[in-house]
């Protein structure tokens, strides 16, 4: 059964990859890419791979879409040129397919028991994990406990891409929002315009809001964290965005607050890192932060899952009120 | 008490999974962007709700019952929403609600 | 007596196996457009069908800890469905720009057409 699903999925995975390849409408592809997100989370999840299902969830359908929206709109909806069909290109990368999939046949078998990936340290992870950190979700204690310091490179990596997306589009006009929308009038036209959209997405925003604190404070338990939390907390003030304007929004949250909050993320996540170097453990070693092991091991992990999540949250944020400063959705 | 409810859920997908099936159907069917949305939304509240209260029907007075409940509310909010908007947005951008001569079969 | 409460899991997986088949063709309705809003509207269709569908392989395998992802997707599905319609309102003569054209030769490279009318999202 679960066979069969995965193949239909797979096959239709295949058929909207083609489709984004010959379609040269850009908000086709955008329609279709979302679709293809949609599809990427299902086969995750009959495979089990229940966070990394939530993430893909949450950025690729969601944020993605409307990025990609924002960016055909200050740019083009169609495919410029024509792509020419060289020859040379076609060979490449059917060669470089041709070694990948040779590559695959030395690989052993999906879920394979004696998988060197098995045999390593996941055993003890999956054995000892529950002793060790406490955590029922084994994926939470090796994201944030034992790989707590690839965890930190992923953070800064967010805080860095956020940075350099600020640094290259910026804001431009900042100051002068208010006024070109009050003279424009956008405000008072839309107050009519949206009645009912206006009503059920002020229902909805602080329902979305407690949702993504539950994900952030339920990862010890199931899938979530901070990372997916970050990002649901940020659809949430996208969602207010698109229906009251970039000018409202950024009153309630200032891209330069916002920066804050950003920095701060990263901040609390290696200041809990130096907490424990001063306390007389290693980097990261949660086991210190108190006098039980266990319960350091969730003070540890609920600091730097709110950190992970303060940073995520600002940055996306961070990124939508940059895209869309520019000629992006609402303009 | 089992045989009812498992006769109740079983009525409650398999109407949710006939109205899917409809919606398909007339996505394909019908003439015109109005008729096709008509089609896909009307069933799309009607198959959520049902085969979500099906499931709730299953899985007993737990956690689970609680999370199909909020998708349930929120299908039951979103979902026309989402065909309103979208109806109207299309009428603002010059769809025509009529078919016209040459789409009318 | 106790042979409906057995049936359950195959009904759970027939289920599942007829939302399969409608997001299928409601991917097709998705590429083939005519129109944006078709495709929109084939998007939302699809989401919901993939919530639907997550919910039920949560209780087909016995984990209900699909359903956090399902709400994730019922949000997000709005979203996007929102933002699309925000795009178009800002722009309403990019709606025929995303639209198939409305001669019969399907979504197929007409690149003259495009390079005839460049001037309308720039001029914003």
């Amino acid at each position: 059964m679960e066979l069969i699903i995965d193949i239909t999925l797979l096959t239709f995975l295949g058929i909207t990859a083609l489709a984004i390849n010959r379609i040269d409408k850009l908000f086709c592809v955008i329609m279709l890419s979302g679709i293809y997100s949609l599809l990427c989370a299902s086969l995750f999840v009959t495979m089990d791979a229940v966070d990394v299902a939530f993430t893909e969830a949450a950025v690729g359908t969601g944020i993605a879409t409307v990025l990609l929206l924002s960016t055909i709109g200050a740019t083009d909806t169609q495919q410029r040129s024509a792509p020419r069909r060289p020859l040379f290109a076609l060979l490449v990368v059917c060669a470089t397919g041709a070694i990948l999939i040779y590559g695959t046949m030395d690989m052993p078998a999906f879920g394979d028991p004696d998988a060197p990936i098995h045999q390593h340290v996941a055993p003890r992870y999956l054995q000892e994990s529950q002793q060790e950190i406490g955590s029922d979700n084994i994926v939470t204690s090796i994201l944030s406990s034992y790989r707590g310091f690839d965890t930190l490179g992923e953070t800064v990596v967010i805080f860095t891409a956020g940075l350099s997306v600020v640094g290259l589009i910026g804001f431009r006009g900042m100051q002068k929002f208010g006024d070109r929308q009050r003279a424009a009038g956008i405000t008072q036209d839309d107050m009519g315009k949206h009645l009912v959209l206006r009503i059920v997405i002020k229902m909805f925003i602080p329902l979305i809001l407690l949702f993504a604190l539950y994900v952030q404070f339920h990862g010890d338990f199931g899938p979530g964290g901070g990372f997916q939390a970050g990002v649901i907390f940020a659809s949430g003030f996208i969602f207010y965005t698109l229906m009251f304007g970039l000018d409202a929004a950024m009153r309630v949250v200032s891209p330069r607050t916002l920066s804050y909050i950003a920095a701060l993320g990263v901040l609390i996540y290696g200041g809990v890192g130096v907490a424990t170097l001063l306390m007389g453990g290693n980097f990261l070693d949660y086991n210190v932060l108190r006098s039980n092991p266990l319960q350091g091991q969730h003070l540890g992990i609920f600091l730097i899952e709110l950190g992970v999540g303060t940073t995520v949250f600002s940055i996306m944020v961070l990124i939508f009120f940059a895209f869309s400063s520019r000629k992006g959705l609402r303009q | 008490m089992d045989t009812f409810l498992a006769w109740a859920s079983i009525l409650c997908i398999g109407t949710g999974v006939f109205l899917a099936v409809t919606g398909a159907v007339g996505i394909f069917r019908m003439p015109n962007f109005f008729t096709r949305l008509h089609a896909a939304s009307v069933t799309d509240s009607g198959c959520a709700c049902l085969l979500l209260f099906g499931l709730m029907l299953q899985s007993g007075f737990n956690l689970p019952t609680i999370k199909l409940c909020f998708i349930l509310i929120f299908f039951l909010i979103s979902s026309p929403t989402a065909a309103h908007a979208l109806s109207k947005t299309a009428l603002s951008c010059g769809a025509q609600p009529t078919p016209s001569p040459r789409e009318e079969r | 007596m106790n042979g409906i409460v057995e049936l359950i899991p195959s009904v759970y997986a027939g289920a599942s196996l007829a939302l399969l088949a409608v997001m299928g063709s409601t991917l097709v309705r998705a590429i083939l457009g005519p129109t944006a809003f078709d495709r929109v509207m084939a998007v939302n269709m699809f989401g919901t069908k993939t919530v639907l569908l997550l919910s039920l392989l949560g209780f087909l395998s016995g984990r209900p800890d699909f359903l956090d992802i399902a709400l994730v997707y019922a949000l997000v599905n709005f979203l996007s469905t929102i933002a699309v319609l925000r795009f178009f309102e800002g722009r309403p003569q990019s709606v025929q720009q995303c639209s198939d054209p409305d001669v019969d030769h399907g979504d197929s490279h007409d690149v003259d057409s495009d390079a005839s009318t460049p001037a309308t999202v720039t001029e914003e």
